[in-house]
Order: C-alpha cells, then sequence, then structure tokens
C-alpha cells in the first residue's frame, strides 16, 4: 500500500512538472491550457500551506505553552497576537483599518527597527573582524568593504574633492567590475544547484513530499 | 465597529505604540531582555495573522469559497467548476488531512503536485533565466567591438573589465569545483607551492585559479557587505526620525509645543 | 558469560557453568587511588565530578568500600570516591578539569557553569546571586567551606551514612541529588535506626521495589538567563574590549556577526558559499543512503540499518536465554539506563549561548544612534548633495523617458516591512518620474505585507501627482507561489490574481478598472519595476517573467546589499534588466533631476554621519586587530 502510494504520488510529481517544465522550452499548444490550470492549483496550495503553517507555528508554541517550557509566557503573547489577528483579518476583511492598524503599528515598526538593529551588528562584527581572522581573504573583503563605503556616502570634506573622486570611482570599478564577476559564477552555481535539486524531484529521486 | 473606530485617535494610539516597540526593541543593544522578545514574540504572531488572513482574502476566498457563495448557474454547471473550484479545494482539504493522524498519508498528493510544480519551475526559470543568458553573456564580453549597453564603454577599456569579469566567474566557478573533485570541501583550495621559474623558485599559489576565485569573492561580498551595511543604516536612521516625529507629534497632541 | 547472579566466591557459574573471576573479598583497599583505578569500576570523569563537586581532596580519609556482589555495585559506592591521588594522564582530560578548584570565593569566577550551578542547587538558592554580593554568613555550605577549608588540610571526615550538616539544604555536600539517591539505596540498610535517618533520608527507604530514586545529576537545566546562578563574567568581558579577549573563541564561533534574530538578510545567506554550494555538488551522497522505514529513526536517511541486522536469520542458541535478575539488578539497570541517558543529554549540543553584550556592542549601539539621530533631530551636521550621479542612473531615466505616457506599468513590491527605510527613499524618485510622465501603475507582490507597503508608496508618491487609487493605480494584491505563480502572471495574468486589493467592489473586478483596460498578457505593461530588498526575489521576476515582456524593459529597484548579484543580469550584452536604481546616493541623485526632494534627501545626511561612524569603527577595529596581532608576535 505504501509503496503504490509512493509510487502514484510520483508519478503524479513526475507527470505535473514534466506539463509545467515543457512550457519553458517547446510549448506544446494542447497542454498550454492544462498548465496554466496546474499552475492555478499550485497558487491555491501555496496559499493554503501558509496557512498549514501558521497552524504548525501555534502547534509548537501551543505545547511550550502546555509543557511550562521556559520563556512560554512569550508563546502564549505570540499565539494570542496571532490568533487575534487571524480573527480580527477574518471577520473585517484584509482591507479594514483595524488589521491596518495593525500591520502599520506594530509589524512594522518592530520588524524595521529589527533591520536597523542589523547595522549595529554587522558594525561590530566588521570591527571585531581583524581580530578573529587574519588572512587574505579577511583582509581583501574588509578593505574592499571599506572602500565600497568610502566611495557610497558623503563626505565632511564637501563634495568634487580629489579623494572623493578617486573613492566614487574606485567603488564604481570595485562593484561594477571586479564584483559582477565573482557575482556571475556564484549566480550560475545557483542556477545550477536549483536545476540539480528540481530535476532530482522531477525524476524521482528526490521524493520530500512523503509516502 | 469599522465606523466606531476615531481615526485620530487610531493614529495617537498607533503612534504611541509604534514608538514604544520600537524603544523595545532598541533596547537590544543593552542585551537580551524581556522587553525586546516581548516586542519580537508579538510581531510573529501578528505578522502571522496578517498572512493568514491576506492569503485567505486574496487568494481562498475569492477562488474556493465565492464562486458558491454567489451561486452562479453559471459556474455551478459549467466546464470550470471541475477544475477552478472541486479539484483545488480537494486537494486544499487533502493538504490539510496532514494533521489528521492516519490521514496524513493522503496529504502528500497535494505535496507532490506543489514541489513537483515549483520543481519545474525553478529548472526551466534557472536554465533559460540564468544559466544560458550568463553563460552566453560571460563567453560575449570577449568580443573587441562590443559596446556595453549598461555603461556606453568600448575598446579597450571595456575589454580589460571585460577579461576581468570573465576571469572573476571562472576563478569563482573553480573555487567550488576543486572542492568537489577533492572530496574535501572544507580543506583548503589552494596551496602555496614553490614554482621553478627562470629565476629560480617562486611560492605560487596553486592552483591559482581557485586562488583567484577566492579573491574575487571576497571583493563580492565586500561590496555586499557594504551595501547590506548601508541598507541597515538607512533602516536605523528610519527608525531614528520616526521617533523623533513621534514625539514631535505627541508634544503637539499634548499641546506643547516641541 | 551469562550474566547471572552467582552467589560470592563462586568458582562457576551456577547456570552456564563458566569459570567466574575472582571476586576479591577482603578488607577494601587501603588508598583512594586504589579504589579509583581498581578494575575502572569508576569513570574518571564521575570521580572528577565528584570531587568537583565534594570539594573533597585527595587526602581524604579513604572509606570503606562495600563488596561488590556484581558489577553495578560501583553505582552505589560512588559518594565513597573522593578524588584521584594521581589523576589522569595529561592530555586526556580537558583543561578544566585539570584545574584545582579555587580555594577562595574570590575566585569563583573561574568555576565551570555547571559547577557553579549544582551549587547553586545545593545551596537551595534559586535567585540567582548578583555578582559582587556577599551573603551573611550564617552557616558555611558545605562545598563552600570544604573547598576553603581543603587546601591547608585534610577536610574533615565524611560519612557516608549521615551528612555532615544535618540541614536539609546541605544535605547532598553539593552532590547531585542521584549520587545521594544512590548512596541511600546502598546504605540505607546499614542505618542503626530509622529515626535517625536524616531528613532529607525520609523518602527513600530500602525496600527496592518501590520508585527508584531519580537521575537528574548530570543535566544541566538551562534557565531563562542562560547564566549561571553565582558565576558573572560581566567584569571580565568589559574590562578589556571584546575583539581582544575573543581570539581564542572565535576558532569555535561562527565568523558571522551576531545578528539580531530573524533578520537574517538574504545577502547574508548567500554569503555561505560552501552551504549554497553544497547542493551543486553533493547531490549524489544520498543516493547511497537508504531511508530508515521502522522504528524511531524512520525517515531519516543515512542511519546505520538496524533492522536488517535484527532481522538477520541466526543460529539458534542451544539453551534458552532468559534473564533471569531479580529486583535489585533491574533496578541498578534502570538506574545505569537512566545514567546513560542524562549522559546523552549533557553531551547534546546545548543552544547557542546567550553572552552579555559587552562594552564593545554598547559603544558602537551608541555611536550609531548617536550618529543618525544627531542630523535627524538636531539637523547637524548636514551633507553636500551628490555633485554627480551613477552612471546606471541617467540610462535609467532616459528608459523612462522613452515609455510612452499613459502606457501602464506593473510595479511588483517584493520587500518586507522592515525594509521600507531603505526601499521607499530608493524607489520614491522612480514612481514620482512615473507619474510625472502620466504613467499609470498597477502594483503586486509576492509578499502578505506587500499590498500594504504599496498602497503606503503609491499614496504618499500620488498625493504630490494628484494620482487617485482606481483611477490612476491598482493593486493587483498578494499573489502566493513564489516562482510558480510568477510564471503563472507571467503567462495568465488575469487567472493568477482574481481579485485586487483596495478594491471599489462598486467597480467590479480589477481587471475591468481603467488601469489595466487593455492588459491581457504581461507584455502589456510598459514596463515591469520589480521593487525587492533580496536578490532572490529580482532572481525570479527576472528568470520566470522577462521572457514574457514582450521586449519591454524589465528595471530593478534593489537594495543595496542586493546589487552585486543582480548587476550580472544588467551588466550584459544582452541585458535582461534594461535599468537599476540602488542605493540612496542614486535615489538623492535622482530627487535632484526631479526637483522633489523627498525621503533620500531628508535621510542623507543623517546616513551620511552614520557611513562615517561605521568608517570610523572599522578602522579602529582593524588597527585593534593589527596592533593585537603585532604585540602577541611581539611577545
Amino acid at each position: 500500500m505504501r509503496t503504490g502510494l509512493q509510487i502514484i504520488w510520483t508519478a503524479i510529481a513526475i507527470g505535473f512538472g514534466l506539463i509545467v517544465l515543457q512550457g519553458y522550452f517547446i510549448d506544446i499548444p494542447g497542454l498550454e491550457s492544462l498548465r496554466t490550470i496546474i499552475l492555478q492549483w499550485a497558487v491555491i496550495l501555496a496559499a493554503a500551506a501558509l496557512l498549514f503553517g501558521l497552524g504548525n507555528l501555534m502547534a509548537v508554541h501551543l505545547a511550550k505553552i502546555g509543557g511550562q517550557e521556559p520563556g512560554w509566557p512569550y508563546s502564549a503573547l505570540l499565539v494570542v497576537a496571532l490568533v487575534g489577528t487571524l480573527i480580527v483579518g477574518l471577520l473585517f476583511g484584509q482591507e479594514s483599518t483595524l488589521i491596518l492598524s495593525l500591520f502599520q503599528y506594530v509589524q512594522q515598526p518592530v520588524e524595521a527597527t529589527l533591520a536597523g538593529l542589523l547595522a549595529i551588528s554587522l558594525t561590530l562584527g566588521a570591527v571585531r573582524l581583524l581580530s578573529r581572522r587574519r588572512d587574505l581573504r579577511t583582509t581583501v573583503f574588509l578593505a574592499t568593504a571599506v572602500i565600497v563605503m568610502l566611495g557610497t556616502g558623503p563626505w565632511l570634506i564637501g563634495n568634487n574633492q580629489g579623494f572623493q573622486q578617486i573613492f566614487t570611482g574606485a567603488r564604481a570599478w570595485v562593484s561594477q567590475v571586479w564584483a559582477t564577476g565573482a557575482a556571475r559564477g556564484l549566480l550560475l552555481g545557483v542556477a545550477l544547484g536549483a536545476t540539480a535539486t528540481g530535476l532530482r524531484v522531477l525524476l524521482g529521486a528526490d521524493r520530500p513530499y512523503g509516502d | 465597529m469599522e465606523t466606531l473606530l476615531d481615526p485620530v485617535l487610531i493614529e495617537t494610539l498607533g503612534t504611541v505604540l509604534a514608538a514604544l516597540l520600537t524603544v523595545m526593541v532598541l533596547t537590544y543593544v543593552l542585551g537580551d531582555n524581556a522587553f525586546f522578545r516581548t516586542a519580537t514574540f508579538l510581531f510573529v504572531g501578528v505578522a502571522g495573522g496578517y498572512a493568514g488572513a491576506v492569503a485567505w482574502y486574496a487568494v481562498l476566498q475569492p477562488t474556493l469559497v465565492a464562486p458558491v457563495l454567489a451561486l452562479d448557474p453559471g459556474f455551478l454547471f459549467g466546464s470550470g467548476f471541475l477544475t477552478d473550484w472541486a479539484i483545488p479545494l480537494f486537494l486544499v482539504v487533502l493538504l490539510f488531512l496532514r494533521l489528521v493522524p492516519g490521514a496524513g498519508r493522503l496529504g502528500s498528493l497535494p505535496v507532490a503536485i506543489l514541489l513537483g510544480v515549483g520543481a519545474a519551475s525553478v529548472v526551466g526559470g534557472a536554465i533559460t533565466g540564468t544559466i544560458v543568458p550568463q553563460t552566453l553573456a560571460a563567453m560575449e564580453t570577449l568580443n573587441p567591438f562590443a559596446v556595453a549597453p549598461a555603461t556606453g564603454e568600448a575598446g579597450l577599456e571595456r575589454l580589460g573589465n571585460a577579461l576581468i569579469v570573465l576571469v572573476g566567474t571562472v576563478s569563482t566557478l573553480a573555487y567550488f569545483g576543486f572542492g568537489v573533485k577533492r572530496g574535501d570541501e572544507h580543506g583548503p583550495r589552494w596551496t602555496i607551492q614553490r614554482v621553478k621559474t627562470p629565476i629560480g623558485f617562486v611560492p605560487v599559489p596553486w592552483p591559482l585559479f581557485p586562488f583567484l576565485g577566492e579573491i574575487f569573492i571576497a571583493i563580492t561580498f565586500g561590496v555586499m557587505f557594504a551595501g547590506a551595511l548601508s541598507a541597515s543604516l538607512l533602516y536605523l536612521t528610519e527608525r531614528v526620525q520616526f521617533l523623533g516625529s513621534a514625539i514631535q507629534f505627541l508634544l503637539g497632541g499634548l499641546g506643547i509645543a516641541p | 558469560m551469562c550474566q547471572t547472579e552467582n552467589e560470592i566466591g563462586a568458582e562457576f557459574c551456577r547456570l552456564c557453568h563458566a569459570r567466574l573471576p575472582e571476586t576479591p573479598i577482603g578488607p577494601p583497599p587501603e588508598s583512594e587511588g586504589e579504589a579509583v583505578s581498581d578494575a575502572g569500576q569508576m569513570p574518571d570523569w564521575l570521580s572528577r565530578l565528584r570531587q568537583e563537586v565534594s570539594g573533597e581532596t585527595p587526602s581524604s580519609p579513604p572509606p570503606e568500600k562495600p563488596a561488590a556482589d556484581d558489577g553495578l555495585e560501583w553505582l552505589g559506592e560512588m559518594p565513597q570516591v573522593v578524588g584521584e591521588e594521581e589523576g589522569p594522564p595529561p592530555g586526556e582530560v580537558p583543561e578544566w578539569v585539570g584545574e584545582t578548584q579555587p580555594p577562595s570565593g574570590a575566585q569563583e569566577g573561574e568555576v565551570p557553569e555547571w559547577l557553579a550551578r549544582i551549587r547553586a542547587k545545593a545551596k537551595g538558592s534559586d535567585a540567582p546571586e548578583a555578582e559582587g554580593t556577599v551573603e551573611p554568613f550564617q552557616e558555611p555550605e558545605a562545598d563552600e567551606a570544604m573547598a576553603e577549608e581543603s587546601p591547608p588540610g585534610p577536610p574533615p571526615p565524611v560519612s557516608e551514612g549521615a551528612p555532615v550538616i544535618g540541614e536539609e539544604q546541605s544535605d547532598s555536600l553539593g552532590l547531585p541529588e542521584w549520587l545521594m539517591g544512590a548512596q541511600a539505596q546502598e546504605q540505607a540498610p546499614e542505618k542503626p535506626s530509622e529515626p535517625e535517618r536524616p531528613a532529607w533520608l525520609e523518602g527513600v527507604t530500602s525496600d527496592e521495589s518501590q520508585e527508584l530514586p531519580r537521575v537528574p545529576a548530570l543535566v544541566i537545566e538551562s534557565d531563562e538567563s542562560g547564566v549561571p546562578a553565582d558565576i558573572d563574567l560581566s567584569d571580565i568581558s568589559s574590562a578589556i574590549p571584546d575583539w581582544m579577549a575573543e581570539d581564542a573563541p572565535a576558532e569555535s564561533k561562527p565568523d558571522r556577526p551576531d545578528l539580531a534574530p530573524a533578520t537574517l538578510p538574504a545577502w547574508l545567506e548567500a554569503m555561505r558559499p560552501v552551504d549554497t554550494f553544497r547542493s551543486v555538488v553533493e547531490f549524489d551522497s544520498t543516493e547511497e543512503q537508504a531511508v530508515e522505514a521502522a522504528g524511531p529513526l524512520a525517515g531519516l536517511r543515512g542511519v546505520l540499518l538496524a533492522e536488517p541486522v535484527v532481522a538477520m536469520p541466526r543460529a539458534p542458541t542451544g539453551e534458552t536465554t532468559r534473564l533471569d535478575v531479580n529486583e535489585k539488578q533491574f533496578a541498578q539497570a534502570e538506574l545505569l539506563h537512566r545514567l546513560v541517558e542524562q549522559e546523552k543529554q549533557e553531551a547534546r549540543p546545548r543552544p547557542a549561548e546567550r553572552r552579555r553584550p559587552g562594552v564593545l556592542r554598547w559603544v558602537v549601539g551608541a555611536s550609531l544612534l548617536v550618529a543618525v539621530g544627531l542630523p535627524a533631530i538636531l539637523g547637524f551636521p548636514s551633507f553636500d548633495l551628490p555633485a554627480f550621479a551613477p552612471v546606471d542612473l541617467a540610462s535609467l531615466v532616459g528608459l523612462v523617458e522613452t515609455i510612452p505616457a499613459e502606457s501602464t506599468a506593473l510595479l511588483v513590491f517584493d520587500y518586507e516591512p522592515g525594509m521600507t527605510g531603505e526601499m521607499e527613499a530608493v524607489t520614491g524618485p522612480l514612481v514620482s518620474h512615473l507619474m510625472e510622465r502620466g504613467i499609470v501603475m498597477a502594483t503586486l507582490s509576492t509578499r502578505p505585507g506587500g499590498p500594504a507597503l504599496a498602497e503606503r508608496l503609491m499614496a504618499r508618491v500620488g498625493a504630490t501627482h494628484n494620482y487617485i487609487r482606481g483611477e490612476d493605480f491598482v493593486h493587483l494584491g498578494y499573489l502566493p507561489g513564489g516562482p510558480a505563480a510568477v510564471e503563472l502572471f507571467a503567462t495568465a495574468p488575469q487567472e493568477a490574481v482574481p481579485s485586487g486589493y483596495l478594491q471599489d467592489p462598486e467597480a467590479g473586478s480589477v481587471w475591468e478598472s481603467p488601469v489595466l483596460t487593455g492588459v491581457q498578457a504581461l507584455s502589456d505593461f510598459a514596463v515591469l519595476v520589480v521593487i525587492t530588498s533580496g536578490s532572490d526575489d529580482a532572481r525570479v521576476w527576472i528568470e520566470q517573467a522577462q521572457p514574457h515582456l514582450g521586449g519591454n524593459p524589465l528595471v530593478a529597484v534593489v537594495s543595496a546589499g542586493a546589487e552585486p548579484l543582480v548587476r550580472p543580469y544588467y551588466e550584459s550584452t544582452a541585458p535582461k534588466v534594461a535599468g537599476m536604481l540602488s542605493g540612496l546616493t542614486s535615489a538623492t541623485a535622482y530627487e535632484q533631476r526631479l526637483g522633489r526632494p523627498s525621503l533620500a534627501h531628508a535621510r542623507w545626511s543623517s546616513y551620511g554621519l552614520g557611513l562615517l561612524a561605521v568608517e570610523v569603527l572599522i578602522v579602529l577595529g582593524a588597527l585593534g586587530g593589527l596592533t593585537s596581532l603585532a604585540l602577541r608576535l611581539r611577545r
């Protein structure tokens, strides 16, 4: 039973995948509408999966609350906030003043401040870097970062000064030429990796959907 | 209820709440503390609830609920009923069956569809959008008569820069490639070796391309780091400016001229 | 050997008739060292632990060793082993174990964390003591008293049956509860009388049928703070700069800076080349690994296949192998099992230690807050605006100028609400320019928060251009599903987005809006503007949507951190990205060119001073690192 189901799921994943994949290369006319329907299902399932994920998140934190694990009051706060926001959103709609206020006055400020704290963390990391690692790679990394920053921001001594022009030119050269080469290599590597992973699913070698 | 909400009151309370939460998160500079955790857990909860509501109203409600509630005979008895409503609803139900012990196996069907379609999209997009075009772009850079469309460079200047880009691309790929062949991805990609030259033995990093790749990658990460730092400074700036304006707003509301 | 319990002194096993090893009968070994080294009955770590915890010194008088009747007797003897005379060979034990216990309380900061926790438990103090606080001396705690007194001379003899101090809190002499439980189980029958038993032993009887003593021994409970109760290293960490103090830990800790939770940006994920590319090169590794199909490891790949080995047919043994254990043996086996389980738990990697921030963190934080705050609040200092625009900007402005007026543009808002500080400032001038050109716009997002962010920006910028929602711009809303959804939208936009966002219900579907009149396919949009804070989103839109644009341009507005990974699509002889806008410098120059100073102008000076502070701090840090290196080399 288990093996039979596994074969069916694998066949479905491969079949649906191939129908979508052919659209990138050959686009068989008869399959065009079917491909669109399948992609629509994927969009609907993705939205449902988001709700499913929220359920998982709640389950994890409810378990923490139930077990009185360390930090469970925070989990309780999270669950209350999640359920409350979801109920408000479902009752009054995603365009209601209440839910937009929650977005504007709770979600956005906290997330923006967290992102702002990143400036402190990154600076701290850069300040400590040469104390922790002293090798060629680290030195090049740090020197590049400083050059780019010097060529990016305004200077106290004003514009059009010789140093700023030099650093602005250096920044452009480094970021648009030197960095672009490695970035292209990185992009190719990422694309190759994504292709390999995707092909494993399409060939049935990986079956992450279970049995 | 919506009409009962006074916009001014909401704005005032909201500004106070936002400023308070901002300060609570900023206390992380002093160390992890209860204020920071309270704000972040509240944030995760609100963000999750908001995302769920948006997903419902943007996709699930209009595709799975609204067509039925509309009781449109053209839809209910039309050809699209099965493909646009019944099957997607069935798949969604199966997906949530994963939560039910014993019935979870059936939930693998929507996951298989989701993964198959997702994998195909990734593969198709990567090949047609990145692998082929970027490989061609890397090769075309050596054309001496080409003009860079973005910067307008031409001639030797463009050719020199194009060579740097090409070496960067190849060496970056070589940096990872050598680690693979040796089967030791954590080991050094290159070592300093003494190479015999007409002027004697010279220490040279060898193989050369992985060494160059490491340098190029360090440069690229340096540029990205500087960019990320610049961006995060802007996030911080926006927050500090918000706090300033919030204080002004609240003082103005209290009749105290800032 | 069949593990059958045999009588002491028996020569042959009564069941399997195998010759039994000679059991030492007679007086116990005279010295502790002998006790420890006796057939390895006491694991080194356990004896060291006991020595650490009890504060006993090797010169303690040897306890009486009861006769062993089976291999698990050592569990009951643990409290009797008070130390090692010779100690383990160098190099076999961790450095911290080899160190002698500091005799004075002033050096308690050097005590390992787990020991401090155990001591804190032994003290019975729930709340962690503040550093430097001196409690009024009432009665010396057993471990501290012994630790203080032991160096000058031998500690007072510790009786096994009766604790030295009759207090309940000091009952265990700092020993873990399970050790005391095991001890009590063995020693209870030797008690002279029940009433003389201390209070802590009341719950423990010699009846072996009762529940076993709990074994919470070596599991260090993680409390909220993650800081030991009586240890505070803040003085140590604050005395010297972190970058000087953390040379050694740098080896074991990740090199990335300690990020705030939930703020890991996409570019930082990309900065892990080994992880990123491991999937490229190691996809064959899992093929050879079967998936466990049964047991608690079911579903895991690459585990040892226990089931086939167990199920493998074997030759039957000659006689029935019934396990003949009595309750005592069972109890001791259970105790050993728990001990091993607890030991495993202790060996599990603990979550990342939550360190108290050092002075350097405060200095950096304060510097940056002051730097960005001064120009924002006081208006000082003020920096000159950029005098020359980046090369990319000129081509982007030229591109926007070529877009036909009153055509429709599609703006994709793919950034998180936390990134508005940068993205709104950078995107603002481009949207303003499009509005100046009279181009109507539709917005879309693959993130739940995107539609609200789109409305926020469009409303703010549109207010200065008299753009009205529903007439001059509409929101298509949220599109979940990643690359597949983008592909669907690229091939069939109206199928992908069934309803809009903030759409007037009376106006019908968003696709019936005047803004989208005539838009049937993606190529009907005159320009596609992808506004994103991460390179992944930009890549998805470039890969999936650009081929369907029908030659119309795709413009990428990206965060400065993601720019390098988008630029290869732009710096190409056949570019997939026709225009790029990134960074506050470009945005400020854009606003200057448009003559509409806005958010970029407002943040220019704060950004400038903040960046200057960062540069100074990094240079100082680098100089500090080089100085410490020079000092070390000199030393």
